[in-house]
């Protein structure tokens, strides 16, 4: 190729481009360039749908650096957020518990109440003992009942620590409580067994007892106050000749699932020699 | 080729330009398919074959794309010349001249496009914007006339040259 026909070649060339840019500066060129499209699109709109998954698979190639990035970073931000709504969670149970523990202050007088958390559980075999996290330099003594979220009776406190103190549950085997059945009056003697359940020992062959009745706490012995809920009758056993009858208890309180408590540090328990256990 | 044929395939460049190459971004630029095919053509076929299709693919790329009419005719004239003024004798040096026209006119057809933009349509100049799409589109460019090179090779080798280099 010689230089004077190159130079031929690129003058035209600019000529062409130099009109161009003219049409396009004056809009003349607009209708043509519409036209053009017109006619073309379907021929590219083709093309671009058929070369969709390689530019897609390209453009995913490339910024593969950056989504891991992201991708680790949106999951430490799920981590993050995951722990904050379970935090929130459980701050809103325990805000629901203590809000009705907070309610027997009512009852009971606010200042004769300490609300405590459940942080242990005595692992012994057919102990039902748990720790809380209040003890004697919160008020909390040994003997001092212990009360659920709806005010049923949950246990009393078998050793104040000064930080925290065990709680015996109602459930215990060394558990007993002197009751009465609320709708017949009769009294017994609620004690816990070494299966995790509530029974009624001493209540005469004769007395008038059916499932349903209410439980409470007599206050004789001076172990417990008066009229704390126990629970509700479950089963009543015993044959004619039987000395007392067999009466199961189902504790009010949710004794398997305890959260927070409340210490009755108002009461303080006077025991008469020989009466309870 | 017949002229006809010609600005055929300069249409069939344009379209693939726009409907495909400007779709590949890499490290946010894309390669000019225009540019790499011209380059291709250029060494591998007769020069006034790559003379009449470089404009027209320009003139197609005005039509059909959002640049000014003129822009991309302009434009890829420094690929046609750097290709065909450089065109080796042996056809050993062939393929190295292809990419070496490719990414050099890729970088002139960007910087080309990016004047008369800014001139035509008053849309400001982003000097290290513009240095980054012309490094990284000719390198882009240079490849896909490295991957359009052998096939291209292959079908339409046709010496522009007399005597012992033309396909026995």
């Amino acid at each position: 190729m010689t230089l004077p026909r190159t130079l031929t070649w690129f003058l035209m060339v600019a000529v062409l481009a130099g009109v161009g840019l003219l049409m396009s500066l004056t809009g003349a060129a607009q209708p043509l360039q519409s036209a053009a499209q017109r006619i073309a699109e379907p021929a590219e709109a083709a093309l671009r749908s058929l070369s969709a998954p390689l530019t897609e698979g390209l453009a995913t190639l490339t910024s593969l650096r950056r989504l891991r990035a992201e991708n680790r970073e949106l999951r430490l931000e799920n981590e993050r957020l995951r722990v904050a709504l379970a935090q929130a969670r459980e701050d809103d149970v325990r805000a629901a518990a203590l809000t009705e523990l907070l309610r027997l202050g009512s009852q009971f007088g606010s200042d004769k109440l300490t609300v405590a958390n459940v942080i242990a559980r005595d692992p012994t075999p057919m102990r039902a003992v748990v720790l809380i996290d209040r003890g004697t330099r919160d008020g909390v003594q040994n003997g001092m009942p212990v009360l659920g979220k709806g005010g049923a009776l949950v246990g009393t406190v078998e050793r104040a620590l000064e930080g925290n103190a065990w709680v015996r549950l109602i459930t215990d085997p060394k558990s007993a409580a002197n009751a009465i059945v609320q709708e017949s009056r009769w009294s017994a003697v609620a004690v816990g067994g070494p299966d995790h359940t509530v029974r009624m020992e001493f209540l005469e062959q004769g007395a008038e007892v059916k499932p349903g009745d209410t439980v409470l706490t007599s206050g004789l012995g001076g172990v417990y106050p008066p009229g704390l809920l126990i629970g509700r009758v479950a089963k009543v056993e015993g044959g004619p000749l039987d000395v007392f009858k067999r009466v199961q208890v189902e504790p009010a309180a949710r004794l398997s699932s305890l959260e927070s408590v409340a210490v009755l540090t108002g009461f303080h328990p006077t025991p008469i020699e020989g009466l309870g256990r | 080729m017949t002229v006809a044929l010609t600005l055929v395939a300069a249409g069939c460049i344009a379209l693939l330009d726009l409907a495909l190459f400007a779709n590949v971004r890499v490290f946010g630029s894309h390669p000019s398919g225009a540019v790499a095919a011209v380059a291709v053509w250029c060494v591998l076929r007769r020069r006034d074959e790559a003379m009449l299709l470089a404009p027209a693919a320009g003139l197609f790329l005005g039509l059909l794309g959002n640049e000014p009419l003129g822009a991309s005719v302009l434009g890829l004239a420094p690929t046609v010349l750097l290709a065909v003024r450089r065109a080796p004798l042996a056809p050993e040096g062939r393929f190295l001249t292809t990419l070496r026209a490719a990414a050099a006119g890729s970088a002139l057809y960007s910087l080309t496009l990016a004047v008369l933009v800014a001139l035509l349509r008053q849309v400001p100049l982003a000097p290290v914007a513009l240095a980054r799409q012309m490094i990284t589109s000719g390198l882009l460019t240079a490849l896909v006339a490295g991957v359009l090179y052998w096939p291209m090779a292959r079908v339409a080798w046709q010496a522009h040259l007399p005597g012992r280099f033309q396909r026995s």
